[in-house]
C-alpha cells in the first residue's frame, strides 16, 4: 500500500500501467478531437453555446481555449499546444497530434515490456537527429513578396475559404512588409487591426494609413478633409476644475463665478494656441488641420475649433498615438507651447464613415506609412471573429518566415523526410533506445496521414507512395489533398515556418516523455475529499 | 447637461450588485407620455447612454463595462440581443465539412421567460402596426396576453431556488461593448481558481484583453461631452483584486483629474474552504486596499459581514430583514440598494455635485478610506408621523454599518459625512395635533427635520444631507429580504402585510462616513496579513511580486492607518499621494 494512502486513506492512486494508460487516453482523446482540424480540407467547427453565441472556428488553439478541459493530462497538454501558439504562432493541432501519436507508438512497445525510460532515451536521440534533419531540409532563401506570400497562403489556407485566404494572403504580407524597417525586429503592434460590421468578408482590405473608430463630435467638422496636417497631442482642452481641494468651499457666488472664469480661460487659452499654430502652418492655402487628441475636447473647445475649419477627433486610444506618428509621420505632443511645423504629421485625406452608432475615421494616403491597418469586414460578428484570428495567424507566419529567413517544405513533407531519415538512422543504434526512435519515426507520419485523412483519401496508402516518391526522388515529397498522391512542396509554393517545425519537434518530445515517465498519479486534494 | 460617469463593474459580486442597481434605476424609469408630472428629480443620463443600433433602432442602455469570467452568464449572451442584426442562417462558406457542437441551452426561470414574452409582445406590436397585415390569430394573441399579463415589476416572483448567477434576474439590456468576458478562467471552476492578486494584475498585460478593455473605455468615454468621472465595483478578495487595482491605476493614469469612486465588495459568505483560501484572501484583501485606496479619488469596502480576515463574522442583522446571508441574490440586494443611494448626490437633475467634490469632502487629510452604514429600511411607523418618529430615536445605534471589523462603530463620531435620505412621505410629516415640545415640530420639511437629527446625533461631525423624495425601489425582480412587518411602502406596521403583497419601496437613510472606525478596519487587516509568510505560497511570485513589495505595501497600509489617529490630524495634510 502506499504511503500516501496511510496518510490519507481517501486519496485516489493509479499506479504503472495504470497510470499511464491514463495519460494516453487522455492525449489520444485530445487527439481525436483536434484530428479533424488539420489542413486546408478539415472540418470547420461551429460552436454554439448555450445563450445562443456561434464561433466559427478551425484553429486548435482556440478550441483547446474554448473546450473546458477537466482532465488534468489533458489539460497539461492544452498548455503545452496554447504556449506554442504563443511563441510561434501556430502549430496547435500538430502538437496536439504528435504528442497523442508518441504515446500511442509507445505504448505498443511498452505494453510488450520495454521500460518507458528505455522509449524515453529513443525519443532524445530521435529528436537530436530529427532537428539535424529539419536543418538540412529548411531552405533558406530571400525572403521576397512571393516567397512570403506562398508562407502565408499556407498558413491561411488551413484557417479559411480558400478565396478569402488569398486575399487575405496579400494583405498580411504587404502589412509586415510596410512596417519592416530595415533590419530591426518587426513589431507587429504596428499593425491595427479595426472591425467593421458590414458587407462580406472579401471586402476585408489593407489600409494603408490608420483607421480609429471614434469621429469628429461637432456637426460643422468636415467629413473630408484632403490634404491635411495631421496634430497629434495629448493635451486636456476640457474646463476642468482646478484641483486644489480647497476650491470647494467658496466664499461668495462671485468669487466662485470668478473662478469657474479663470479655469476656464486656461482652456481657452491651449485652444487658442493650436488655432494660432494652425493659421500660421496653413495660411491662405488649402490644406487641412486635424487635431487628434488622446485627452478630451469638450464642446466649448471643439466650437472654437470648428468655427477655424479644424477638425478634432477627442480621446484618442493611446495605442494609436504611436501608431499615427508611424503612420503620418509627425511627433505627438504633450503640450501646446513648443508646437513647430516638424511635429506635424501629414496625410492625402481624412474621412469619416459612419456605421450605425459607430463612426470610424480613415488616415488615408500617408506618405511613408510605418505603420497599417488591416479592416476586417464581415455580415456578421463570428464572421469577423474568425477572420480576425486567421489574420493573426498570417501575419505570425509572415513575421516568422522573415525573422527565420528560411522555410521548410510543408503539406507532410518535412515530416516524411524525418521518418525516413529516422528509420536509417535507428540502425546504426545500439541496443533498445532503436525501439524509441522506430516509435517516434512513426510517430510523425501522423501529420501526412491525416493530411490525407481529412481529404477524403486513405491514409496508409498515401503514406506508401509518398515514401516510395520520397526515396526515388530525394526531394520532399508532400500530400497533394485533393488526389492524395506525392507532390513537390517546393514546387506547389507550400512552405512552412522552420520556428514552428522546430518548436514542436522539442515541446512533442518533452511532453510526450514527461507523460511516460509517469508511474503514480495521486489525488489526494481537498476536492477528493469533500466528495 | 449630464455629466457622465462611466461604471464598471469588476467580479461576480459586483456584477451581482451592480445588476439590482440597474434594475432598481430601470423599474424608476417613465418613459414618453406616461411620465410623472413635476420636475425629474434624478438624471438617468448621467449614467445612461443614448444609442442607435444599425437598424436605426434608438437603444438607451447602462454606461458600463462588467468584467466577469467565462461560464458566469448563464443564459445572456454576451453580444447582448439589442444589436443583433439578422443574417442567413447559412452564411458559413468553407469548402470542407462542418460539424455543429452545440451546448444545449440553460433553463430561463419565470422572470426572464416573462421578460422574454413582453420584449417579443413590444416587438410584434410595433411589427403589426407597421406591416398592416397583421396576421389575426398572432395579434389576438399578443393582444391577449399583454391584457392579462401585469407589467413584470408588479408581479411578484420566488426567485431564490432559479438566481444561480447575476444575469439571471438581469430586467434591462446591456450594449454589446460593455460585457469583458475572461477566457482564461472559468466561473467556479475545480481545477483552475483565479484566486490570486496577481492573477487579476497579469491577465492585463495580456494584450488581448488589455485591448479589449481599452475599446471598452474609449468606447464609452470618447462620447462623453463631459465626463465627471468613473464608479466602480470591485471583488477585492479574489483575483479580481489585481484586476481592479490594475484597471483603476490606469484610469488614474489615462484620465487624470475625474474622480473615481471605489466600492470594495465580497459575498457574505466565503467561496472558501481551505486555510490556504482564507490566507490567499488576506493577501488579496491587503494588498487591494492598498493599492485601491491609492489610486481612487475615495475608496469603501463594504461587507454584510462583522468581520472578514480568516473567520466571517455573522452578517448583518435587523429586526426588519429576513434574508438569507448565503445568497449572493440577496446580500447584492441590500448592498446595492444602499450603495445606489449613495450615488444620488451626483444623478440629480439639479445642483448634483461631482463624483471628485464628493470624494474631496469625505477624503480630507488623505483619509481615503470610507466607511458606509445605513438602516435599511428607515423604520418609520405606520401608525406614526415622522416627527414623533425622529423624536424617538436617541442614538446612531440604527445606522449600521456596512463594513468589517468596525469596533464599536455607534459610539464612534465620524470626521465628515454625507448622508443620503430618501422616500420619507411627505403626508405623514407631523401629527394633526401639534406636539409643542418636540423639538423637531419647527421643521418645515423632512430635509429641515432630518438636518436637526443629525447634527444631534453627529454634533463634532462635518456632515452634509441630501434629501431626496423618490424612495429605494424594491419591486421585481428585487428578492423579498423584507419581514412581514414591513408594508408594502416600506414602513413599519403593526400586522403582517399580506402574503401576495411584496415590498415595493422603502424610505432609506445612507451615510457615506470618513470614520475612525476604518482605523480599527485597517489595523485588523494589517495584523492578520502580517502574521502570513508569503514565501509559502507561491503563487504570488510567479509574476515577479517579492516579499519586500508585500512588506511596502503592509508598510503602506499601516501609514495610511495612521492618519486615522488621534482625530483630524493636521500634520497629514500636506501628504498627498
Amino acid at each position: 500500500m502506499s504511503a500516501i494512502k496511510a496518510l490519507n486513506p481517501k486519496a485516489e492512486i493509479a499506479r504503472a500501467a495504470q497510470a499511464l494508460a491514463i495519460n494516453i487516453n487522455a492525449a489520444r482523446g485530445l487527439q481525436d478531437v483536434l484530428k479533424t482540424n488539420l489542413g486546408p480540407k478539415g472540418t470547420i467547427k461551429m460552436l454554439v453555446s448555450g445563450s445562443g453565441d456561434i464561433k466559427l472556428t478551425k484553429d486548435g488553439n482556440i478550441l483547446l481555449h474554448e473546450m473546458q478541459i477537466q482532465h488534468p493530462t489533458a489539460s497539461l497538454i492544452a498548455k503545452v499546444a496554447t504556449a506554442q501558439d504563443d511563441i510561434t504562432g501556430d502549430g496547435t493541432t500538430s502538437n496536439v497530434l504528435i504528442i497523442g501519436e508518441l504515446l500511442k507508438q509507445a505504448d505498443l512497445f511498452i505494453s510488450e515490456g520495454l521500460h518507458p525510460r528505455i522509449v524515453t532515451e529513443g525519443f532524445e536521440l530521435a529528436k537530436e537527429k530529427a532537428l539535424e534533419t529539419l536543418e538540412k531540409i529548411k531552405v533558406t532563401k530571400e525572403m521576397d513578396r512571393n516567397a512570403l506570400i506562398n508562407v502565408a497562403q499556407t498558413s491561411l489556407r488551413t484557417k479559411v475559404h480558400a478565396e478569402l485566404a488569398d486575399l487575405l494572403t496579400e494583405v498580411v504580407v504587404d502589412a509586415v512588409l510596410a512596417i519592416q524597417k530595415g533590419n530591426e525586429n518587426i513589431d507587429l503592434h504596428m499593425v491595427e487591426i479595426m472591425q467593421m460590421q458590414h458587407r462580406s468578408d472579401t471586402d476585408t482590405q489593407l489600409i494603408r494609413g490608420l483607421v480609429l473608430d471614434h469621429g469628429a463630435r461637432h456637426p460643422d467638422m468636415k467629413k473630408h478633409v484632403k490634404d491635411a496636417y495631421i496634430l497629434t497631442c495629448n493635451v486636456s482642452m476640457e474646463y476642468e476644475k482646478s484641483e486644489v481641494n480647497a476650491g470647494f468651499f467658496y466664499k461668495s457666488a462671485e468669487e466662485r463665478e470668478k473662478l469657474v472664469k479663470a479655469e476656464r480661460a486656461f482652456t481657452d487659452e491651449k485652444v487658442k494656441k493650436v488655432i494660432e499654430f494652425k493659421r500660421k502652418v496653413c495660411g491662405d492655402s488649402d490644406k487641412g488641420f486635424v487635431v487628434i487628441n488622446q485627452k478630451g475636447i469638450d464642446p466649448l473647445s471643439l466650437d472654437m475649433l470648428a468655427k477655424e475649419g479644424i477638425v478634432a477627433l477627442r480621446r484618442a486610444k493611446r495605442r494609436n498615438m504611436e501608431r499615427l506618428a508611424l503612420a503620418c509621420g509627425g511627433v505627438a505632443m504633450n503640450s501646446v507651447e513648443e508646437l513647430t511645423p516638424d511635429c506635424l504629421g501629414e496625410a492625402g485625406l481624412v474621412y469619416e464613415h459612419v456605421l450605425g452608432e459607430d463612426k470610424y475615421t480613415f488616415v488615408e494616403d500617408c506618405k511613408n506609412p510605418q505603420s497599417v491597418t488591416i479592416l476586417i469586414k464581415g455580415p456578421n460578428k463570428h464572421t469577423l471573429a474568425q477572420i480576425k484570428d486567421a489574420i493573426h495567424d498570417g501575419l505570425r507566419a509572415v513575421k516568422n518566415a522573415i525573422d527565420d529567413g528560411a522555410v521548410v517544405p510543408g503539406a507532410g513533407a518535412l515530416e516524411i523526410a524525418i521518418s525516413d531519415a529516422l528509420m536509417t538512422y535507428k540502425d546504426s543504434v545500439k541496443g533498445r533506445a532503436r525501439l524509441g526512435i522506430e516509435a517516434y519515426a512513426h510517430a510523425l507520419l501522423v501529420i501526412p496521414k491525416v493530411l490525407a485523412q481529412n481529404s477524403g483519401q486513405d491514409p496508409q496508402e498515401t503514406i506508401v507512395k509518398l515514401q516510395e516518391e520520397y526515396r526515388e526522388s530525394g526531394q520532399p515529397v508532400g500530400v497533394d489533398i485533393s488526389t492524395g498522391e506525392a507532390l513537390i512542396a517546393a514546387d506547389a509554393g507550400i512552405w512552412d515556418n522552420y520556428c514552428v517545425k522546430k518548436q514542436i519537434l522539442h515541446s512533442c518530445t518533452v511532453v510526450a516523455s514527461n507523460l511516460l515517465l509517469v508511474d503514480e498519479i495521486m489525488r489526494a486534494g481537498l476536492s477528493s475529499l469533500k466528495g | 447637461m449630464a455629466r457622465e460617469v462611466i461604471t464598471l463593474q469588476i467580479g461576480h459580486f459586483a456584477n451581482s450588485i451592480g445588476t439590482h442597481m440597474w434594475n432598481v434605476q430601470e423599474s424608476s424609469f417613465c418613459y414618453g407620455a406616461t411620465g410623472a408630472a413635476g420636475v425629474k428629480e434624478i438624471d438617468s443620463d448621467v449614467l445612461y447612454r443614448e444609442g442607435r443600433t444599425l437598424l436605426g433602432d434608438v437603444t438607451y442602455t447602462p454606461r458600463l463595462i462588467a468584467v466577469d469570467l467565462k461560464g458566469s452568464l448563464n443564459t445572456l449572451r454576451p453580444d447582448g440581443v439589442l444589436y443583433d442584426v439578422e443574417t442567413e442562417a447559412n452564411d458559413i462558406t468553407w469548402g470542407g465539412d462542418v460539424t455543429m457542437h452545440k451546448a444545449s441551452p440553460p433553463v430561463k426561470n419565470q422572470f426572464l421567460t416573462d421578460l422574454d414574452l413582453s420584449d417579443e409582445n413590444a416587438l410584434q406590436k410595433s411589427q403589426n402596426t407597421s406591416t398592416d397585415t397583421p396576421d389575426k390569430d398572432m395579434e389576438e394573441l399578443s393582444s391577449s396576453s399583454s391584457q392579462t399579463a401585469p407589467p413584470i415589476k408588479d408581479k411578484i416572483y420566488h426567485l431564490d431556488e432559479s438566481v444561480s448567477v447575476w444575469s439571471d434576474y438581469l430586467y434591462g439590456h446591456l450594449h454589446p461593448k460593455s460585457l469583458a468576458i475572461v477566457r482564461d478562467f472559468t466561473h467556479q471552476s475545480e481545477t483552475e481558481k483565479f484566486e490570486l492578486y496577481p492573477q487579476g494584475k497579469d491577465l492585463l498585460k495580456k494584450r488581448e484583453l488589455s485591448e479589449e478593455l481599452e475599446d471598452k473605455l474609449h468606447f464609452f468615454a470618447e462620447e462623453c461631452d463631459h465626463l465627471q468621472g468613473f464608479h466602480i465595483l470591485a471583488n477585492f478578495d479574489d483575483g479580481f483584486s489585481g484586476m481592479a487595482a490594475g484597471i483603476v491605476e490606469l484610469l488614474n493614469d489615462e484620465y487624470h483629474g475625474k474622480g473615481v469612486l471605489t466600492w470594495g465588495v465580497v459575498p457574505a459568505v466565503s467561496s472558501s474552504n481551505s486555510a490556504t483560501q482564507d490566507t490567499y484572501r488576506v493577501i488579496n484583501s491587503a494588498i487591494a486596499f492598498e493599492q485601491l485606496s491609492q489610486y481612487s479619488s475615495y475608496f469603501v469596502p463594504v461587507a454584510l459581514n462583522s468581520s472578514l480576515w480568516r473567520k466571517y463574522g455573522p452578517a448583518l442583522s435587523s429586526p426588519y430583514l429576513l434574508y438569507d446571508p448565503t445568497l449572493n441574490y440577496h446580500t447584492s440586494a441590500i448592498l446595492a440598494s444602499c450603495i445606489e443611494s449613495m450615488t444620488l448626490p451626483f444623478r440629480l437633475t439639479k445642483e448634483a455635485i461631482s463624483i471628485s467634490q464628493l470624494c474631496e469632502m469625505l477624503s480630507a487629510g488623505g483619509k481615503k478610506i470610507g466607511t458606509l452604514c445605513s438602516s435599511l429600511p428607515f423604520p418609520l411607523l405606520e401608525r406614526q408621523s415622522i416627527v414623533s418618529r425622529l423624536n424617538e430615536i436617541q442614538d446612531t445605534s440604527i445606522f449600521k454599518p456596512l463594513a468589517p471589523d468596525v469596533g464599536n462603530f455607534s459610539c464612534l463620531s465620524p470626521y465628515s459625512q454625507f448622508v443620503v435620505c430618501r422616500g420619507f412621505p411627505n403626508n405623514k410629516l407631523k401629527d394633526a395635533v401639534p406636539q409643542p415640545q418636540n423639538p423637531f415640530e419647527v421643521g418645515k420639511s423632512v430635509d429641515e427635520m432630518m438636518k436637526m437629527m443629525i447634527s444631534n446625533l453627529y454634533p463634532s461631525t462635518v456632515s452634509s444631507l441630501l434629501t431626496v423624495s423618490q424612495a429605494a425601489l424594491t419591486s421585481s425582480p428585487y428578492p423579498h429580504i423584507f419581514s412581514p412587518l414591513v408594508s408594502s411602502s416600506g414602513l413599519i406596521g403593526d400586522k403582517p402585510r399580506p402574503e401576495d403583497e411584496a415590498v415595493k419601496s422603502i424610505p432609506l437613510v445612507t451615510s457615506l462616513q470618513s470614520s475612525p472606525a476604518t482605523r480599527n478596519l485597517l489595523s485588523k487587516l494589517s495584523s492578520e496579513a502580517k502574521k502570513i509568510d508569503l514565501r509559502r505560497y507561491h503563487g504570488y511570485f510567479e509574476s515577479n511580486m517579492e516579499a519586500d513589495e508585500y512588506q511596502e505595501i503592509l508598510d503602506n497600509l499601516d501609514s495610511l492607518n495612521q492618519r486615522y489617529d488621534g482625530g483630524s490630524s493636521p500634520m497629514e495634510d500636506s501628504d498627498d499621494d
